[in-house]
């Protein structure tokens, strides 16, 4: 507390300022400073003091006494007679009791309250050194809390058999949104501040006292949003208002639109041998976003990649003699799927129910085309040539999402899509090719859509509903997951398709040792447990026929390895041990057809000849989020190194 | 193309050919590109023109040993008569006249013509092959020798001395019950083995010896093996497994795979277990492989008309079946497999001499003798003439060679790793940091911000004043951060100095940071009710590693299609040296990709840096790796030398190259680099150079404007490569950028490449409708003239 320093060299002033912050810090009833000349001049000081003690307590209370006045030092007219002080120490002492009344009470937990008081206890009679102890351990309380802000600020009603610990534990008063420019000065945004408002935790409300923890809660969720390059949440303290916080968050938002073209033209020898421009219409890219519509997140974004994209070159097909009758479902996106075509829009409109509203659904709308190769056309071990069959999919998703927590969630909406199933060589294919036994293709396999033509088009709808309380202990996954999906045809598009595809998947992280949570402790070695069962009734086409086989469904074998089926259940047991940071596992799983491959049109997985049923074992390592394992399939018992990205869980 | 017996024929013509060089190394044969796929071609052809197991033609390397072989064998001892055994060592080619001879007494023995096809055939190949290894002054003698070894068989045969020294082992596999063991009791016409009509019979690997036709021969019985099922694959491969540690010691001359002709199966079904051999025994043991189909006499199924087949016709269609099933085993197609059909009935059809005979009247036993003789004689040939190890069956690999000017401008562009606090921007920073305009930002004056209303009501004039203001002043505010920037970057390395000098034993243990949650990772949509975010959770953790998945937007239906990872890292290991990775890589169930850099960089503080990376890069089932170093030196204050050599390893070919390269900044806008380079690989080189000038807009650092102009010159295999590009990146007005690339070269080939992106002009994403609308333009006059066609 002394802030001499030997060898230092100090005028009177300086050592009357010491004295005097020494007898007024209120620890001490007594200081003395005397300094003694040494032989060489320099100067010896020594500090004598008595402690201040009060009587000794028996109760300890902690109190906040934030957004109060601060209690008044007493002056006292040096003329008082005894009766009037003991009348002016009664009130006091009234007050004092009105204030503790009034205060609110402290967030201190018992067990922290009890140690106090063993401590007071243990001392016998209070003195300065214990009540800064006592200082010292609620706030160390408080800081390990996250409470950043908290304060002791006095100790009152000493000599009372009680002592009161006056907290200022930092109450957000406000909480002050601001948006900044580039340069940093301070604009109008124009995002609305209740979609802000509505990502900042219950805990940063004002009225609350402001924790760290919150800080960084809202920190994170206002960058989910994705609306702003620079996030800020500081506390401030509250000038107007003594011991109040005022949250200031400062944002820079990103830019709302951004549109980019790119073109790209090839020069090749022309006629004369000069140089010329291949075509004059560019192949390339268009991509455009608008972020941020009326400041409530919504958002509109799309891409338009072509190799020449002033002329998309839309391939005829003309199937003469059987005259293909087509649903005027969706008559723009017909064909468009090519593979110089792909496009994808999407507009996305958050707080369906109103910013206001804590009802979190989302309604999204996107238009997109892919193409994919299909897994139901693969062959099973040992059989390599299986001609590939490309799946063409464009259409339009509609859902809406309800948010129940971070995780688990409500998603239902209509989906219209065309499909169109193509072989190799990108010509439009009904069934599928097979090798023959003397080296010959036929094109006699399983057919590949419901309608026979090779292009589909069908509406349905579409649910999933997730469950999903898993959460992150010391680095490992625990916790449960239960995912529903449903898909529901009406019966609408080629062939009136009518059905029911629904699947379930449960997954259960169990942990194995209870451990203690925080940073830098080890992870608990964990069991995961892990079913799947698919199911569909009516129209099944074979692009939407369940698979097995995968790095998601049966390890150790490529997708679709297994089989390709009507029902499916997949089980699987992962032991995951920590080691050094990350973890070992070892897995075990298997995949049944629970012989309904037979059920799906041409049954494909007879014909290239996989089992519909396999088993896999091994062993990986998780670096990250890759995983590195090494898995035996145990249909054929041969064993593989795969590398992938993200949990199979 | 030539095959194999024109390119003998050739050699016979041409005799300038000077002998020791070696013979399949004439120029003339291989394209410059890629000799490989040449030999390649050429194996293909001379399996084509000869059957089971044929002496190839050589490799490159294979001819060197010819060269070898040849001049180990002094010309005048090969005129020496063939009986002369005083020889220290014999000559292949009497070997060979001494296999022949065999050839032709045991064709007495059995009985057969020398004329019959298969003789011929197995003659014609020793002929090949003995052409193809003698050099040309053997070639006279190789001609003669067929009717020499005739002559000689004839007489030794007569004489009945010397005995003849023949013996061949035989290895039996096959499914069980096929009748494995039925047809070694009636080769040796003896009860050997015990065999059973229902029941497998033979359960342990035995080893049967007798005599036939006065040839000893041996035969390893195995038991049989089981019909295709995942659980009988173990068990399969528990036998074959067996079978071959039993053949490790003494490889057995012909392998007899068998087969029942009357059931066999039409499907698919034996193709597994035919790989499972290939995958166990290797792909070798297909060229002694004679496929035995039994039961030859049974009734023929019906054929497709309701009557039965026609023998002839069933049979070959049998043994094509099983022939395409063991291409697809070894996915190559040039091997052929010998047929033997045999019958073990006891009430099998027989002729005048007691002899089994086949349904077309072929007695089988000669036969299969004749076959195996032939194998054994044509493995002895293969062997003495070493051609054993030339030939490689398995699915043609082509090599795709890495061109030299490929290389080479990548070898030119290469830039070796810049520190991770971008040290390597030093004339960037010295540029900034003279410039003594101390915080002009701080000197402006206070501006009023206005609100969007207060900007509505103002002149279009004010609001351009505005916007160049803020303008204005977000540049200098640039300005500003960028100099903070290098200023704290400056004192960041001064005091690691110190503190490196300074105190050792520091506490660099923190605690480890608190994990945080990222937010999900966006997945690609799809039309599926799943979406798997969960997988991808994680938390952030303080590695320096940035692993991030590489998305195959063509991948499987139905799944995400992250493909790969791709990982990046950069570290600094102490104050002078940097390391940095970068790659990418898949790995699948069966294919491996991967592409990776890795540099490492030490700086020395006086000036020069020294870096050494490795890149390595799959391609197909090869791997390229480059290594290469880099040495820059920074001695001027405005110029840059550089110098750098490397080295790319593909296949077993190494390619050499080196860079010399000098930049030099003209004050503050203006920058040269000039660079030459060269590259060498096995027997080519190619030679360039560029030059490039780059101007900078006046406000850069702040703003990236530049406009880069390019001269490439490359030279390779006497042709020139004459380059030019443009690049420019350019700021047009607040909001929008424009950026071109155009390049032209003196093939006149070349590419326009514009990129244009604003920030407020959503309007230029229009382009992307007009294509959607033309699309359906198009779709929809495709429709009509397809209805007008389905109507009319």
């Amino acid at each position: 507390m002394v802030s001499l320093k030997p060898g230092g060299i100090y005028n009177k002033a300086q050592l009357q300022k010491e004295l005097e912050t020494l007898a007024t810090c209120g620890m001490f009833e007594k200081v003395d400073l005397e300094g003694k000349t040494n032989a060489d001049g320099t100067i010896g000081v020594t500090i004598s003091f008595t402690e201040s003690t009060w009587q000794s307590a028996e109760k300890f209370r902690c109190i906040n006494v934030g957004l109060m006045p601060q209690s008044k030092p007493i002056e006292m007219d040096a003329d008082m007679t005894d009766k009037e002080k003991l009348e002016y120490y009664r009130s006091l002492e009234k007050d004092y009791k009105r204030r503790i009344e009034r205060a609110k009470p402290c967030l201190l937990p018992v067990p922290v309250h009890r140690e106090i008081m063993q401590m007071l206890r243990d001392q016998g009679k209070v003195s300065a050194r214990l009540l800064q102890k006592i200082r010292d351990r609620v706030q160390k309380w408080y800081f390990d809390e996250g409470y950043a802000c908290a304060q002791v600020v006095n100790f009152g009603n000493l000599n009372t058999k009680e002592v009161v610990c006056e907290v200022v534990e930092g109450d957000i008063t406000q909480v002050n949104i601001q948006f900044l420019d580039k340069l940093g000065n301070v604009v109008e945004g124009s995002t609305k501040v209740a979609v802000v408002k509505r990502e900042m935790p219950r805990q940063l409300r004002p009225g609350q006292v402001f924790n760290i923890e919150a800080g960084k809660q809202a920190l994170r969720n206002i960058n989910g949003l994705g609306l702003f390059s620079n996030i800020e949440v500081n506390p401030r303290p509250d000038e107007k208002n003594e011991g109040g916080i005022i949250v200031e968050i400062k944002l820079k938002e990103l830019e709302q639109k951004t549109a980019e073209v790119s073109t790209e033209w090839s020069i090749v020898p022309g006629r004369g041998g000069r140089p010329t421009l291949a075509s004059l219409q560019p192949g390339g890219t268009v991509t455009f976003e608008h972020r941020n519509i009326n400041g409530l997140n919504r958002s509109i974004n799309g891409s338009v990649t072509t190799s020449n994209f002033l002329n998309p070159q839309v391939f005829l097909v003309i199937s003469i003699g059987s005259r293909i009758k087509k649903w005027p479902l969706f008559p723009y996106l017909d064909n468009l799927a090519q593979d110089d075509l792909a496009f994808k829009l999407e507009y996305v409109h958050p707080y369906l129910d109103g910013v206001y509203n804590p009802r979190n659904r989302t309604l999204r709308v996107s238009c997109f085309n892919s193409r994919k190769l299909s897994p139901v056309f693969t062959g099973g071990p040992g059989v390599d040539e299986v001609p590939p069959i490309w799946v063409d999919r464009a259409g339009m998703k509609t859902n809406i999402t309800e948010n129940f927590t971070r995780q688990s969630k409500f998603t239902y909406g209509l989906v219209m899509e065309e499909i169109t199933t193509r072989n190799e060589s990108s010509h439009i294919c009904p069934t599928g090719q097979r090798v023959l036994p003397n080296g010959g293709i036929s094109a006699d396999g399983p057919p590949t859509t419901l309608s026979g033509t090779g292009i589909d088009q069908m509406a349905f709808l579409q649910a999933n509903i997730t469950r999903d309380n898993t959460k992150f202990l010391n680095g490992a996954i625990v916790g449960s997951r239960n995912v529903f999906q449903v898909d529901q045809g009406l019966g609408i598009g080629s062939k009136f398709p009518f059905f029911n595809r629904h699947q379930l998947t449960l997954t259960r992280f169990l942990q194995l040792r209870e451990v203690e949570e925080g940073a830098g402790k080890p992870p608990p070695p964990v069991l995961v447990l892990h079913g799947h069962f698919g199911g569909c009734v009516g129209d099944l086409p074979s692009y939407d026929a369940f698979t097995l086989g995968g790095p998601y469904s049966v390890r150790g074998y490529n997708m679709g390895e297994i089989g390709a089926a009507r029902n499916i259940l997949e089980l699987a047991a992962e032991l995951r041990v920590p080691v050094k940071g990350t973890h070992v596992y070892a897995f075990a799983e298997h995949g049944n057809d629970l012989g309904s491959s037979k059920d799906v049109k041409g049954n494909p997985t007879e014909v290239y000849r996989r089992l519909g049923h396999g088993s896999s074992y091994g062993v990986g390592a998780k670096l990250g989020l890759v995983r590195a394992e090494y898995a035996v399939d145990h249909n054929s018992g041969t064993g593989a190194f795969f590398f992938r990205f993200g949990e199979r869980f | 193309m030539k095959s194999v017996r024109d390119w003998v024929f050739t050699q016979l013509v041409s005799k300038s050919l000077v002998s020791s060089r070696p013979l399949s190394g004439s120029d003339s044969f291989f394209n410059e590109g890629l000799p490989d796929e040449e030999s390649h071609d050429q194996a293909r052809t001379a399996s084509l023109v000869a059957p089971p197991v044929l002496p190839d033609a050589p490799h490159t390397s294979n001819g060197n040993l010819a060269n070898q072989l040849l001049q180990q064998v002094p010309i005048e001892d090969s005129y020496l008569p063939p009986h002369s055994s005083d020889k220290k060592k014999k000559d292949p080619l009497i070997k060979i006249e001494d296999l022949q001879v065999k050839l032709f007494r045991l064709l007495r023995r059995l009985g057969q013509s020398q004329e019959n096809l298969l003789v011929a055939k197995v003659l014609y190949r020793i002929h090949l092959a003995t052409l193809i290894r003698a050099g040309e002054s053997d070639l006279k003698r190789a001609n003669l020798m067929c009717n020499r070894a005739k002559a000689r068989a004839a007489e030794q045969e007569a004489a009945g001395q010397p005995e003849l020294d023949f013996s061949f082992s035989i290895l039996v596999l096959g499914k069980t019950g096929v009748g494995k063991s039925a047809t070694i009791n009636s080769l040796f016409d003896q009860m050997k083995t015990i065999t059973d009509a229902f029941r497998p019979a033979t359960d342990r690997i035995q080893e049967v010896v007798g005599t036939v036709n006065g040839i000893r021969v041996t035969v390893i019985d195995t038991p049989g093996l089981l019909p295709y099922s995942s659980t009988n694959v173990r068990r399969n491969k528990k036998i074959m497994l067996s079978v071959k540690r039993f053949i490790k010691k003494s490889p057995p001359d012909v392998v007899l795979y068998f087969e029942r002709l009357d059931v066999l199966n039409m499907g698919y079904s034996d193709f597994p277990l035919l790989q499972l051999m290939t995958e166990v025994f290797g792909t070798p043991i297909w060229f002694n492989t004679i496929l035995v189909m039994t039961h030859s006499s049974s009734v023929l199924p019906e054929g497709p008309n309701g009557y039965p087949a026609s023998y002839e016709s069933y049979v070959t269609q049998c043994t094509e079946l099983v022939q395409h099933h063991i291409h697809q085993a070894v996915s190559d197609s040039r091997l052929e497999n010998p047929v033997l059909l045999v019958e073990n009935h006891p009430q099998c059809e027989k002729n005048v001499m007691g002899e089994r005979v086949l349904p077309n009247g072929l007695v089988w036993k000669s036969q299969f003798l004749l076959s195996c003789i032939c194998t054994k004689i044509l493995g002895d040939v293969n062997s003495l003439l070493k051609f054993q190890n030339s030939i490689e069956l398995g699915p043609l690999s082509t090599p795709r060679l890495p061109s030299l000017p490929h290389l080479l401008s990548s070898l030119l562009r290469h830039r070796s790793i810049s520190s991770p606090n971008g040290m390597d921007d030093d004339i960037d920073e010295s540029l900034l940091l003279d410039t003594e305009e101390e915080d002009e930002y701080d000197q402006l004056p206070p501006i009023r911000i206005l609100t969007k209303a207060q900007f509505d009501r103002l002149t279009n004039l004010q609001k351009k004043d505005y916007l160049d203001e803020l303008d204005y002043r977000e540049l200098l505010y640039l300005k500003k951060q960028l100099k903070e920037e290098y200023k704290r970057q400056r004192e960041s390395r001064l005091s690691k100095e110190e503190s490196l000098v300074n105190d050792d034993n520091a506490d660099t243990q923190q605690a480890p940071p608190e994990a945080v949650l990222l937010p999900d990772m966006a997945v690609p949509s799809s039309f599926d009710s799943d979406c798997p975010v969960h997988r991808y959770r994680c938390l952030v953790t303080s590695e320096h590693w940035l692993v991030r998945p590489v998305l195959d937007p063509q991948g499987m239906d139905h799944d995400v299609g992250f493909d790969g990872i791709s990982l990046e890292t950069a570290a600094e290991i102490n104050k002078n040296v940097f390391a940095s990775v970068t790659g990418q890589m898949s790995k699948d169930k069966q294919d491996f990709s991967i592409q990776m850099e890795s540099a490492a960089a030490y700086m020395d503080p006086r000036g020069p840096t020294y870096s050494i990376g490795l890149d390595a890069q799959s391609s197909g089932k090869d791997m390229i790796y480059t290594v290469h170093s880099n040495t820059k030196l920074r001695t001027l204050k405005h110029n840059i030398a550089d110098c750098g050599l490397s080295l790319t390893s593909f296949g077993n070919k190494y390619y050499v190259g080196a860079k010399l390269e000098d930049t030099v900044a003209l004050g503050k806008r203006l920058k040269f680099v000039a660079n030459a380079g060269r590259m060498g690989g096995p027997g080519q080189v190619a030679h360039g150079a560029s030059v490039e000038a780059t101007l900078r807009g006046s406000e850069y650092p702040m703003r990236k404007d530049n406009v880069s102009l390019t001269l490439t010159l490359l030279s390779f295999n006497k042709e020139v490569v004459l380059g030019a590009g443009l690049q420019s990146e350019l700021r047009l007005s607040r909001s929008l950028r424009v950026a071109v690339n155009a390049n032209l070269n003196s093939r006149k080939m070349g590419q326009v490449c514009i990129k244009t992106s604003s920030t407020e002009h959503l309007q230029i994403a229009l382009v992307a409708a007009f294509t959607i609308f033309k699309a359906v333009l198009r779709r929809q006059a495709s429709e009509n003239s397809r209805e007008a066609l389905e109507s009319g």
